[in-house]
């Protein structure tokens, strides 16, 4: 009895929720920068490493990436939002990861910059963060780097911009050395590949992975990521500080005047040039700034490690995952403007079916070496 | 009794929905050629890459040609896409390729040429799955006229 108990509730997964089961895993190695001619030079990470964890980046000293990408925390802080410098007002967006920059094709909530080596420009010179400037950029660079960095870059350069454009490639070479790791749910599907009896997920978490899958939360978190790495107005109730956070709507825009894109004077181009060879930036020239579903639509972010990364949303409004599971159970309100995203129909789940989603999602963390 | 109870708590877990119904308009490869909505001209598309990639820039390859058969190289052809049933279109702006222009001309325009009616629109982009619908608006010298074609992604 006993016995057929065990194989009656053993949930089987059908031929479609297997075969999207096996698009979510496993995590291939990080594509090419396209931008980015020292993205996989081990100098330049070691480089770029020392540079995130370094106080002395910023304006006073006192912070550096780390101080709000906190290893500890899968490079988050653990706050709604981010400490301002000194006793400033802080942002009003909340801390992502960045264990998977590598593999994004736009950075921010609202995916304002194109590339992890401009995302980097930003903090660094934003008032709220690092308060710095390319010119004390470079001046610290020449005090305190010169050793490390000219068996990467040669000599320091004149133009403090393309050293300020260097940091962020050494940064994003030493953010391309993270990843989210292996987890429990790669196991999983690893076993479902070769046909194995698989005992690497519970009960539990394999009808939240079944609701998941039939739910529709693959339709955006989707891919070995978990991400479309595109952006969407789920009508999360903005509670961010200075009004209405128009997400992509303005984000689209300033990627495209940025000079530090991937169309700009700093973008390197280690591919084949010349004739025939394909035109660079394709995701930037073909952008749609004005695209009517760009207000209040936020990155779609990857769900790894996502229980160790509270509270979520752009806005950090959600403090945990059953939160979330009840905000699209109901789909509270409607946004202030635009419009939530069509497909997104209330879930109505169950306390059961929430705490099976959430145990799921736990499946996606990364199993330390 | 017991055995029942196990089978009725391990069923589809209640409030997900049943499998989707089966896509209203399966993905066509394209290949053969189809007469535009007013009969004026024949197209035959294909993407590439092929088949339409989820949530990745691809082009469509268009061949032109007249209700005979025939290529029609000093046309147009513009290539839009949205999805009915979302109401939204793509989240990139499709480009036509200029085709072979005389100097100082920038095509798409007069005097332009596609050898063979070969044309190519960059930067579609399919961002969600579900059904789509492909535009393509054609202009030549039989006048301008257009085709609608649903894909299922
Ligand atoms: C004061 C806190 C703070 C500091 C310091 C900081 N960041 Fe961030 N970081 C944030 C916040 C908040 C966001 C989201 C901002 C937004 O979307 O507008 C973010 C976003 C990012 C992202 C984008 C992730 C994604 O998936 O879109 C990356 C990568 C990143 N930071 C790297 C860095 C690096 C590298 C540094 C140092 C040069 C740095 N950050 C310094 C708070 C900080
Ligand atoms: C229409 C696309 C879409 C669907 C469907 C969707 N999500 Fe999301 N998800 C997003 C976007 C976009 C965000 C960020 C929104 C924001 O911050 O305003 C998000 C945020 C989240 C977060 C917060 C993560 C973080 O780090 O802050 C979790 C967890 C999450 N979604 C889980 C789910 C689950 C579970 C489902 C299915 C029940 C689901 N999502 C369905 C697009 C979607
Ligand atoms: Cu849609």
């Amino acid at each position: 009895m006993v016995a057929l108990w065990a194989t009656a509730c053993t949930p089987q997964l059908t031929p479609r929720e297997q075969a999207l089961a096996l698009t979510l895993s496993p995590v291939p190695g990080p594509p090419p920068s396209a931008t980015n001619a020292v993205a996989d030079n081990p100098a330049a990470a070691a480089l770029g490493k020392a540079l995130f964890f370094d106080p002395a980046l910023s304006a006073d000293g006192a912070r550096s990436c780390a101080s709000c990408h906190d290893p500890a925390k899968h490079f988050t802080d653990g706050q709604q939002f981010a400490a301002g410098v000194g006793a400033g007002p802080g942002g009003s967006r909340n801390v992502p990861s960045v264990e998977s920059a590598a593999w994004q094709t736009w950075y921010f909530w609202d995916g304002r910059a194109d590339s992890a080596w401009s995302q980097a420009t930003g903090p660094i010179r934003n008032p709220i963060e690092m308060n710095n400037t390319a010119a004390g950029v470079r001046d610290h660079v020449l005090a305190a780097y010169v050793a490390p960095w000219t068996p990467v870059f040669g000599p320091v350069a004149d133009d403090p911009d393309v050293v300020l454009a260097q940091v962020g490639k050494a940064i994003e070479s030493f953010e391309r050395t993270l990843s989210p790791g292996p987890a429990r749910f790669d196991q999983y599907v690893a076993d479902l590949r070769t046909g194995t009896v698989s005992t690497a997920l519970t009960e539990e978490e394999l009808r939240g992975l079944r609701l998941f899958i039939d739910s529709g939360c693959v339709n955006c978190h989707n891919g070995p990521l978990f991400t479309d790495h595109s952006f969407h107005n789920i009508g999360v109730p903005q509670v961010a500080r200075g009004g209405l956070d128009a997400g992509r709507a303005i984000g689209a825009v300033q990627v495209q005047r940025d000079p530090f894109n991937c169309l700009g004077a700093f973008a390197d181009r280690p591919g084949p040039a010349g004739e025939g060879a394909p035109e660079p930036c394709p995701e930037l020239r073909f952008l749609d700034n004005s695209f009517p579903d760009w207000p209040l639509a936020f990155k779609t972010p990857s769900l790894r490690n996502v229980t160790h990364t509270a509270p979520y949303m752009h806005d950090g409004s959600m403090a945990t995952l059953d939160a979330v599971l009840m905000f699209y159970s109901e789909l509270p309100g409607t946004p202030l403007a635009g419009h939530r995203e069509l497909t997104l129909q209330p879930l109505r789940l169950s306390a059961a079916d929430r705490a099976d989603v959430v145990s799921f999602l736990g499946t996606l963390d990364g199993i330390s070496p | 009794m017991l055995l029942l109870w196990a089978l009725l708590a391990c069923d589809v877990p209640t409030s997900a929905p049943a499998e989707p119904a089966a896509p209203v308009a399966p993905g066509v490869a394209g290949a053969a050629p189809v007469a535009t909505a007013a009969g004026r001209y024949r197209v035959a598309w294909s993407a590439d890459p092929a088949p339409i990639p989820f949530n990745t820039l691809f082009a469509i390859r268009t061949v032109l040609t007249d209700p005979s058969g025939a290529p029609v190289p000093d046309g147009v052809v513009l290539v839009d896409a949205t999805m009915p049933q979302h109401g939204h279109g793509m989240p990139t702006h499709p480009v036509p390729d200029p085709g072979s222009c005389p100097a100082g001309v920038v095509g798409p325009a007069d005097g332009c040429v596609h050898p063979g009616g070969v044309y190519r629109t960059e930067g579609m982009k399919f961002h969600m799955p579900g059904e789509w619908v492909l535009h393509f608006q054609v202009d030549g010298p039989a006048g301008p006229d257009a085709l609608d074609v649903h894909y299922a992604l």
